[in-house]
């Protein structure tokens, strides 16, 4: 039951598995998923991928947002700051 | 199940395009209901841009529809000339640097 009640640790599997999706779908260098809130509602993502050459910043957000479409639609309420970056640009 | 049908999609394609700036935001130009939304309307009124307010809270059909029409989770979204322009971050960034007055300018002469 600590384990139930644990909610920590519960959206550090969320922030894990938003990481996994971004990264396999954008097949990216790196992802960093961060709770802001403490309850997985405000998050700050950081994605380097290749993904990104010759996209505008429009179109980069739309690609990370279409990975963790499913996650934005229920826990996440908002993404508080997003950086989205070719390996070039880092 | 997707929120966008045929008919939705007319409307929103109708409403995007209603005046040359649109925003579809959380609460309105008066009682912003979030920082983010605020803050694109801080913008929008520093720029002295007729704007029309569009409040997501009170219709949730429009809310799950402009998601998938705009390929954008979340709000708020900034519609200029009819075309999806960005959250509050891009807006903010384009403030900064002046593309987005460029932008209204431009939709404005059109």
């Amino acid at each position: 039951s600590s384990q139930i009640n644990d909610a920590g640790s519960i959206d550090q599997t969320l922030m894990q598995s938003m990481e996994l999706k971004i990264k396999e779908q954008l097949n990216a260098e790196s992802v960093t998923v961060t709770d802001m809130s403490g309850d997985g509602r405000h998050v700050c993502i950081n994605v380097v991928s290749s993904a990104f050459e010759g996209q505008s910043a429009v179109n980069r957000q739309r690609m990370v947002y279409k990975a963790i479409w499913e996650e934005l639609q229920n826990v996440v309420h908002a993404v508080d700051q997003m950086t989205t970056k070719t390996p070039s640009e880092v | 199940a997707s929120a966008l049908t045929p008919q939705l999609k007319d409307t929103l394609e109708k409403l995007v395009n209603s005046e040359k700036v649109v925003l579809f935001m959380k609460g309105t130009r008066d009682f912003p209901m979030c920082g983010f939304s605020n803050t694109v309307v801080q913008i929008l009124k520093n720029l002295n841009v007729p704007f029309e307010d569009v409040n997501i809270l009170e219709n949730e059909m429009l809310r799950q529809g402009l998601k998938e029409y705009s390929n954008w989770p979340t709000f708020p979204q900034l519609y200029i000339g009819g075309e999806f322009f960005g959250g509050c971050d891009i807006t903010l960034e384009a403030f900064k640097t002046g593309e987005l007055q460029e932008e209204v300018e431009k939709a404005m002469c059109s």
